[in-house]
């Protein structure tokens, strides 16, 4: 059996061959990458040239903050909850119970508060401006702004990309003081923890450099879920199953990027 | 009459495909100021891909289009913004920004103009929503709105700029006969009073050649005529005769 063009195990249904549907993929992903870069550097452009409505960004970040709390709330009061149930016993078997609320503290400041709020809001936020700004590409509605002589990327994106910058930090800030509280919630309600001694490390030896370093982070995921929210949007397809499309895309790109971006800028921020 | 002869879009040989198909073949039009300019043709002919030619929303593969002189070929985004202030574009399916009410989406043009007062907006907003029929509607979201309603919200919104060029895609698509009536008025209007030059795009033959002073036939992507609406009921191509007779026998491939 010859292996140039008979052989199926070396064919993909519809007859295309692996390698070249390995090289698509390729392209693909620096296409990909090299739009969202454009994306991001035509938005910051618009920033530093001021064309940023105010209105537009107010109306984001009540969008994205405000509306994102209750469900940020629910998520981390109830983590801390379940880190502080794990950290009552862990602490307790070691000898250490005084350091849980230490320990909660870490955990949701470093980790926990950043990467979960922003899950949150790219499910939230990410997929809803997806969802948006791929209607108005298929409704024309992105061409009507173009045709009167306004950009899209500073009318639709900036606002979203500032929206997100802002208050993604602002929401893991908040985030974190209910995680660290849901911790202490576990502490009163269980005998293994000193309810009072809680807080006792917190201040004392929990650095502001943690938390400042994991709003930090949450910030650079807050721009990342604009861009990819948004880029996603902006370069639908036009059919309405693709605005679907689009939306789902956004979650999953924005989940993969998160962590990765995250694996990265923990590695670069917390040595030693 | 020398105004008139005035060159305001010129369109040269312009040639557009989407993935290796087609649309438009070596298309050429020079309208003038004043003039209402007629396109017609077969659904999918190309007729509203080359209004979105003429207002840069999509680059063309080659050919040349010059807007009041001004080649809009190779210029980036920012720059072709400084050409479409001078224009104003109706669309099909009246694109309003369902997010807004009626007089946001018609002075959504007027936005960053400083130098007029929220009053002089109201009352802009009144006067051509008044024009179009739907004094009265500006709190209304698009939602609210019959199809013709949001075509007619579509037309105020590209007017209240005073574009020098409007191009209109199908502007009567879904109006009653009255109402189409009226839009075409308003079309003439626009041209025999402030000069502005109209493409008008549609299959509408009847109504194309009662407004327009000269008007071209797209078939299969290519200009196979343009001439006045007398020349070509009387004309000899088949083609054109067939479309305008509308008649189910013909030349052309259905």
């Amino acid at each position: 059996m010859s292996l140039r063009g008979e052989s199926p195990h070396f064919s993909l249904p519809g007859g295309a061959s692996l390698l070249s549907a390995t090289g698509r993929q390729v392209i693909a992903f620096f296409s990909y990458f090299g739009e969202t870069t454009r994306l991001q550097l035509d938005i910051l452009v618009g920033l530093v040239k001021g064309r940023l409505e105010y209105k537009t960004t107010i109306a984001e970040m009540a969008f994205v903050g405000v509306a994102s709390l209750p469900v940020v709330a629910v998520t981390m009061i109830f983590s801390g909850m379940v880190i502080g149930y794990h950290m009552a016993i862990v602490t307790g078997q070691l000898g250490v119970s005084n350091y849980a609320g230490r320990v909660v503290a870490e955990t949701m400041c470093r980790e926990l508060g950043p990467v979960l709020v922003s899950i949150v809001v790219a499910a939230r936020v990410g997929s809803a401006m997806a969802a948006e700004l791929g209607t108005m590409k298929v409704t024309e509605q992105i061409d009507a702004l173009r045709a009167m002589a306004t950009s899209p990327v500073d009318y639709l994106a900036l606002p979203r990309w500032v929206a997100c910058g802002l208050m993604v930090p602002t929401l893991t800030f908040v985030g974190d003081i209910i995680g660290v509280t849901g911790g202490y919630l576990m502490a009163v309600l269980m005998p293994e923890l000193n309810a009072g001694a809680y807080w006792t490390h917190i201040p004392g030896t929990f650095e502001a450099y943690t938390l400042v370093a994991g709003i930090g982070k949450s910030a650079v995921f807050g721009i990342i879920i604009a861009i990819v929210g948004c880029h996603q949007g902006l370069t639908c397809k036009m059919a309405s199953e693709e605005v679907g499309r689009a939306t789902t895309r956004s979650v999953v790109y924005c989940i993969m990027l998160i962590y990765g971006a995250n694996l990265f800028l923990t590695a670069l921020i917390f040595r030693g | 009459m020398g105004q008139q002869r005035e060159p305001v879009v010129q369109v040269r040989d312009l040639t557009y495909s989407i993935g290796g198909r087609p649309i438009l073949d070596r298309v050429s039009l020079e309208t003038h100021r004043g003039e209402v300019f007629g396109v017609m043709g077969m659904s999918g002919s190309g007729k509203s891909t080359l209004l979105r030619n003429i207002m840069g929303l999509v680059r063309p593969d080659s050919g040349d289009i010059r807007i009041e002189g001004q080649s809009i070929i190779g210029l980036n985004e920012r720059e072709l913004n400084r050409v479409r202030v001078k224009m104003g574009m109706c669309f099909q399916y009246s694109a309003l920004f369902d997010s807004m009410t009626v007089r946001e989406n018609v002075l959504f043009g007027l936005r960053e103009r400083r130098d007029i007062s929220p009053s002089e907006l109201e009352r802009k907003c009144a006067e051509h929503l008044e024009i179009v029929g739907l004094a009265g509607t500006e709190d209304q979201m698009p939602a609210e709105l019959s199809g013709g309603m949001r075509k007619r919200v579509g037309i105020a919104r590209a007017l209240i700029t005073q574009p020098s060029i409007m191009l209109y895609d199908e502007p009567s698509a879904g109006l009653d006969p009255v109402m189409a009536a009226v839009i075409d008025r308003l079309i003439l209007r626009l041209s025999a009073d402030f000069g502005t030059t109209a493409i008008v795009v549609t299959h509408e033959v009847d109504e194309l050649f009662g407004l327009a002073d000269r008007v071209m036939m797209l078939y299969e992507g290519r200009a196979i005529v343009c001439d006045t609406p007398e020349a070509l009921r009387t004309s000899d191509n088949q083609v054109v005769r067939q479309f305008v007779e509308g008649a189910a026998e013909g030349p052309i491939e259905v």
